[in-house]
C-alpha cells in the first residue's frame, strides 16, 4: 500500500485539498490504520489547540502598567506637557490645529453644529457628563466648562477657550446637518466631556496634581481632535 | 471581566482621551488573552513583561485606533507584532540563560507510560521558535497563513510548512 505524504494530512485539515484529492485521502484513511492513527492525532491536537483556555498572569500587572503610562504621559506626543509659565512649550495642540482655509471652514461648521449640544445637552450616559456644563449661557455655550477648566488648571484656559470660542460662534448652524450624525457625534462628545468633568472634579480634590492635569489636557485635546475628524465625516443635509 | 461592545467602545473613547480608569477596564477584559499569547509565543519567562509592554504600547497608540475592527482585534494584532518584533532580543537573552540551545532535544526521552504524555502547553513550548509561532498564530489564534506570513516576514508557503512541522513534532512529543 502506498502511503500519502503526511503534508497531505495538514492540507486536508486546512481544507486545502481539491474535492477529488480529499475523497482519495479519505478512502486511504479508511483502509490504512497507520495513516488513520496519525491523522486522528493531528486532528485531536488541532482541536486541543483551539480549546486552550486563557492563561492569566501570576500577579496583577495593572499597577506596573498604570505607573508606566503615567510616566509615559510625559513622553506621549499627544500630551501637552505642563511647564512653568516662564517657558511656554510648543504645544502639539497648536501644531495640530493649523488647518487650511477649507479645513477650518469644515471644522467650524461641525463645531457650530455641536456647540449647542455640548453646551446645552449631552446626557445619554449615566451621570450626564455635561450637566455640570449647563449653566445659563449668556456668555455662550462653552463658557461654563471653560470656567471649570480655568478654575481647576488656569494654564489650560487658552486651549479650552479655542474650542469653546468656535462652539459659540457657530452655534446656530446645527440644523444644517443630518440628525443621525449629530446623534452619534453628540454621544461621543458626551463621553469625552465626561472625561473632562472627571478630571476637573479630581483636580478640585487634589489641586496641582500633574497627572490629573495631564489627563485634563488630553481630554480637551481629544475633544478637539474628535471635532476635527468629525468635520470631514459629516455631510450637510441638502 | 466581560464588557458589551457598547461599553467597550465607550471605554476606548475615554481611554483615548486620557482616562486611565477606562483603560484599566479594557486591560481587565483583555489581559488574559494577551498574556496567553505572550506565554505561548515567547515563553513563561517573558510573558508578563511582554503583556505589560503590550498594554503600555496600546495606551500610546490608542489615538491610531479608528474602529475599523473591534478593539480586541486591534489589540491582539498589536500584541502579535510587538511579540514578534522582540524575537531576536528574547532569543539573545534566552541564549544567555541556556547556553546549549538544543539541550532539551538531546535529553533522554521520558519513559512512555499511559497518562504521562507531556502537557500540551509544555509540548508547544518545546517547538522551535518559527514552528511554535506559526502554530500558535494559526491553530490557537486563528490567523490565516497570508496574515501570518505578513506579520512574520515570510511567505505563506513557509508558514504552511512550519505549521506542518509543528504538528508532526507535537505528535512526537505527545506520544
Amino acid at each position: 500500500m502506498k502511503h500519502p505524504d503526511s503534508r497531505r494530512f495538514s492540507d486536508f485539515l486546512e481544507g486545502d485539498l481539491a474535492p477529488g484529492e480529499a475523497k482519495e485521502l479519505e478512502k486511504h484513511l479508511a483502509e490504512c490504520d497507520a495513516c488513520s492513527l496519525v491523522f486522528r492525532d493531528l486532528r485531536a491536537h488541532q482541536q486541543q489547540a483551539r480549546d486552550l483556555p486563557d492563561r492569566f498572569p501570576s500577579r496583577d500587572l495593572w499597577p506596573g502598567i498604570a505607573a508606566a503610562i503615567q510616566e509615559e504621559g510625559g513622553q506621549d506626543p499627544h500630551v501637552i506637557r505642563l511647564h512653568p509659565a516662564t517657558s511656554e512649550p510648543v504645544r502639539p495642540w497648536r501644531r495640530r490645529f493649523h488647518l487650511s482655509v477649507p479645513q477650518a471652514v469644515a471644522a467650524g461648521l461641525v463645531l457650530a453644529m455641536f456647540s449647542g449640544v455640548v453646551g446645552a445637552r449631552i446626557d445619554h450616559r449615566s451621570g450626564s457628563p455635561t450637566e455640570a456644563f449647563q449653566e445659563p449661557t449668556s456668555q455662550g455655550a462653552g463658557s461654563s466648562w471653560v470656567g471649570m477648566v480655568r478654575e481647576a488648571t488656569p494654564g489650560l484656559e487658552a486651549m479650552a477657550v479655542e474650542v469653546a470660542g468656535l462652539e459659540e460662534v457657530l452655534a446656530q448652524r446645527r440644523g444644517d446637518f443630518d440628525p443621525r450624525t449629530i446623534e452619534i457625534v453628540e454621544k461621543n462628545l458626551g463621553i469625552i466631556d465626561g472625561a473632562i468633568r472627571e478630571s476637573v472634579s479630581a483636580l478640585r480634590a487634589d489641586p496641582g496634581n500633574r497627572f490629573l492635569e495631564n489627563n485634563l489636557e488630553r481630554a480637551i485635546l481629544a475633544k478637539g481632535e474628535y471635532l476635527r475628524d468629525a468635520a470631514f465625516l459629516v455631510i450637510p443635509v441638502s | 471581566m466581560i464588557q458589551s461592545p457598547d461599553q467597550e467602545g465607550q471605554d476606548v473613547v475615554l481611554a483615548a482621551g486620557g482616562n486611565p480608569q477606562a483603560f484599566e477596564r479594557l486591560y481587565r477584559c483583555h489581559h488574559g488573552r494577551v498574556h496567553s499569547l505572550a506565554l505561548r509565543m515567547a515563553g513563561v519567562e517573558w510573558a508578563e513583561d511582554l503583556t505589560q509592554e503590550v498594554f503600555i504600547r496600546a495606551w500610546t497608540k490608542l489615538g491610531t485606533f479608528r474602529g475599523d475592527s473591534s478593539f480586541g482585534t486591534w489589540l491582539y494584532r498589536l500584541a502579535v507584532n510587538l511579540i514578534l518584533s522582540r524575537r531576536q532580543t528574547l532569543k539573545r537573552r534566552q541564549q544567555r540563560h541556556l547556553p546549549d540551545d538544543g539541550l532539551l532535544d538531546r535529553l533522554p526521552a521520558r519513559e512512555r507510560h499511559p497518562g504521562m504524555a507531556l502537557d500540551f502547553e509544555a509540548a508547544i513550548q518545546r517547538l522551535p521558535d518559527g514552528a511554535k509561532q506559526v502554530f500558535v498564530l494559526y491553530e490557537v489564534e486563528g490567523y490565516p497563513h497570508a496574515e501570518i506570513a505578513e506579520m512574520m516576514g515570510i511567505n505563506a508557503g513557509t508558514s504552511k510548512s512550519q505549521l506542518h512541522r509543528a504538528r508532526m513534532m507535537l505528535r512526537e512529543y505527545l506520544q
